[in-house]
C-alpha cells in the first residue's frame, strides 16, 4: 500500500488507473443497482460475454484486413448493444424464452469470438487484457468515455429515475400509469451494454459482471431505497477499485482479479453481518416478549 | 320525481378475448356499472376475473366487442383509474420508503420529467393519513406487514384521485382482523369513488358489496341480495359451501 502511495504522484499510468476506477464506479453504482434491483444479473452477464465476438472480429479486421481505424472496443460495443437489442426484445416480447435465449448470446458471442481469434495470426496479449482487464493500460481516450457515460447516466437518472423505479418495482402499475416500459427497459439494456463495455478494461468482460453486481447487492443490505443503494454503491465501488490497484501494486498482483476478491469478501462479510444483527434483534425482541407477559 | 339514471362507469359490449394458447377466457360478456357502485367480481380459478380486470385498464385488448371506462376506451381513461394489484405481483422486499412507492402512483399525472414536486408529496401524505398509516412516510416497504403493505399500495392507488378504484384479491393474504379492518377502510372509499374488486372470499363480500359480478367466462350481474346458493352452483360448476362471516364492517 505504501509503495502505491509513494509511486501514485510519479506515474501517470496510475493515476489513470485510480481515475477509470473512481470514473468506473459512478456507472457501476447506477447500473449495478438497476442490474440487482431488477433481477437482471445473468442480462448482464449475457451482454458481457457476447463482448468477445466484438472484440474477435475488430481485431481480426485490424489484422487481416489493414482496417486499423477499427478499435476493439468499438467492436465490443456494436457486440453488446446487439446483445442487449436481441435479449430486451425477446424479453418483452416472449418472456418464457428470455433466459434460453441469454444463454444463446452468451455462449454464441464467446463462440465467434473464439472462433475470430483462432483465425487472427499473431499473439493476443491484447485479448487477455479485455477478459481479464488491465487498469493499468487505460488510455486517456478512455477516461473520456467513462467520464461522458457517467455524465449520460446522471442525466438519465435525474430525469427518468420515478419511472425506472416503477419499472422495477411493478411493471403492470408503470404500463398503468403510462410509462413507456418497453422503452425504458430497452435504454436500460443499452446503458447497461455501454457501461460493461467501459467496465472490461477495468476487470476484464470475466469478471464484469462481479464488479457490477457485488456492491450494488453489499449496498442493498445497508440503504433501504434505491437512490441510497445507488450512492452507497458507487462509493463502495470506488473503495474496493482504489483498494484492488493499491494492494496489488506491490506485490505485482492482477489488479482486477484483486478488485473482486475484495468486492465478494465485502459481499459476505456485510451479508453475514446483516444476518447476525437480524439474529440479534430476534432475541431481543423474543426476551422483551417474554419479560412483559403477566 | 324519480332518480337519474347514474352514468356508466364501466361499459362492455359483446366483448371476447382468448390468450395465444387459444383458450376463450370471456365470451360475449356485456356489463354495465354505474357510477358509485361498490362492485365484486366473483367466480372459480381461470373464470377470466383478471382478464377482465387488465381489459378495463388497457393491459389487454378485446378480440371482439367494445370496452369502455369512465365513459372513453381504457388507455384513456387511465390517468382516472386507480390499480392494487394482486399481492403476488408486487416484490415485498423492494428498496423503497413507504413514501416512495406511494408516490409512484402519481406517475402520469404531473410534470413527465425529473423529482416529485410539494404538491406530489403533499397528496401522497393525504392518501396516507386517508389509509391511516399516517407516521408511516419514512419506513422501509419492505419492513411492512402484509396488512400495512396491502394499505400502501391502495394509497398508491388513490393519490392520483380516481373515480374508479380497481383491486385485485385485495384480502387474498390477509388474516380476518386485518380483512375486517381493510374493508371498512374500502368501505369509507367507496363513499366517494366506484370500486370493483376481485374477490374469492364470496361469503364476506357479499356483506359490504352491493353488487356481485359473477365471472366465468361469461359474466352475470346481481345484486348482492340475489346472490344464493343456486347462483353460486352455476357460477361454479358444483356444489359449493357458501361459509357465513360474522364479519363487522362499520
Amino acid at each position: 500500500m505504501g509503495e502505491f502511495l509513494h509511486a501514485l504522484p510519479t506515474h501517470a499510468f496510475l493515476l489513470h488507473a485510480l481515475l477509470a476506477g473512481l470514473l468506473a464506479s459512478v456507472a457501476c453504482g447506477i447500473i449495478g443497482t438497476y442490474v440487482v434491483v431488477r433481477r437482471i444479473s445473468y442480462v448482464a452477464g449475457g451482454i458481457a460475454h457476447s463482448l468477445l465476438a466484438g472484440l474477435g472480429a475488430a481485431r481480426y479486421l485490424r489484422v487481416v484486413h489493414g482496417w486499423t481505424w477499427l478499435d476493439p472496443l468499438l467492436g465490443a460495443a456494436v457486440a453488446a448493444l446487439l446483445a442487449a437489442g436481441i435479449i430486451a426484445i425477446v424479453g418483452l416480447r416472449a418472456r418464457q424464452r428470455e433466459d434460453t435465449v441469454i444463454g444463446a448470446v452468451w455462449a454464441v458471442g464467446m463462440a465467434v469470438g473464439v472462433l475470430f481469434i483462432h483465425l487472427t495470426p499473431g499473439y493476443n496479449e491484447d485479448l487477455l487484457g479485455y477478459l481479464f482487464g488491465n487498469i493499468l493500460m487505460v488510455a486517456k481516450r478512455d477516461l473520456w468515455l467513462m467520464g461522458g457515460l457517467d455524465l449520460v447516466l446522471l442525466v438519465f437518472v435525474g430525469l427518468l429515475f420515478h419511472q425506472l423505479q416503477a419499472v422495477c418495482f411493478d411493471e403492470e402499475l408503470a404500463r398503468v400509469r403510462g410509462v413507456a416500459v418497453e422503452g425504458l427497459y430497452l435504454l436500460l439494456l443499452v446503458l447497461t451494454a455501454l457501461t460493461v463495455v467501459l467496465l472490461v478494461s477495468v476487470v476484464g468482460l470475466v469478471m464484469v459482471i462481479a464488479l457490477l453486481t457485488l456492491p450494488a447487492a453489499t449496498a442493498g443490505h445497508l440503504t433501504r431505497t434505491m437512490a441510497g443503494m445507488m450512492v452507497v454503491a458507487t462509493l463502495l465501488c470506488a473503495a474496493l477499485t482504489a483498494a484492488g490497484l493499491a494492494l496489488s501494486y506491490a506485490p505485482n498482483l492482477p489488479a482486477g482479479a484483486t478488485t473482486i476478491a475484495l468486492a465478494g469478501l465485502t459481499y459476505f462479510l456485510v451479508v453475514g453481518g446483516a444476518r447476525l444483527v437480524q439474529a440479534r434483534r430476534r432475541q431481543v425482541g423474543l426476551s422483551r416478549g417474554t419479560a412483559s407477559r403477566p | 320525481m324519480a332518480d337519474e339514471p347514474r352514468p356508466s362507469v364501466v361499459e362492455l359490449a359483446g366483448v371476447s378475448f382468448a390468450y395465444e394458447d387459444g383458450r376463450p377466457v370471456l365470451q360475449d360478456v356485456s356489463l354495465e356499472l354505474p357510477a358509485g357502485c361498490f362492485a365484486s367480481l366473483v367466480g372459480p380459478n381461470g373464470g377470466g376475473k383478471t382478464t377482465l380486470l387488465k381489459l378495463l385498464l388497457g393491459l389487454l385488448a378485446p378480440m371482439r366487442g367494445a370496452v369502455k371506462v369512465l365513459g372513453v376506451a381504457p388507455r384513456e381513461a387511465r390517468r382516472r383509474v386507480g390499480y392494487v394489484p394482486q399481492h403476488t405481483r408486487v416484490d415485498p422486499h423492494f428498496p423503497a420508503t413507504v413514501l416512495e412507492v406511494v408516490l409512484l402512483g402519481r406517475l402520469g399525472t404531473g410534470r413527465r420529467w425529473g423529482p416529485f414536486g410539494r404538491h406530489d408529496r403533499e397528496a401522497a401524505l393525504a392518501a396516507l393519513h386517508e389509509v391511516r398509516l399516517d407516521g408511516f412516510a419514512r419506513r422501509s416497504f419492505a419492513a411492512l406487514s402484509g396488512g400495512e403493505r396491502q394499505r400502501v399500495l391502495v394509497a398508491r392507488a388513490i393519490v392520483c384521485e380516481p373515480e374508479l378504484l380497481l383491486l385485485d384479491e385485495p384480502v387474498a393474504n390477509l388474516d380476518q382482523v386485518v380483512e375486517e379492518a381493510f374493508f371498512a377502510m374500502l368501505a369509507e372509499l367507496g363513499q366517494r369513488m366506484t370500486i370493483l374488486l376481485v374477490s374469492h372470499d364470496l361469503g364476506f363480500v357479499k356483506t359490504i358489496v352491493d353488487t356481485v359480478v359473477c365471472v366465468n367466462r361469461r359474466v352475470v350481474a346481481h345484486p348482492t341480495s340475489a346472490v344464493d346458493g343456486h347462483v353460486i352452483s352455476e357460477l361454479y360448476g358444483g356444489d359449493v359451501r357458501l361459509v357465513h362471516h360474522e364479519h363487522r364492517v362499520s
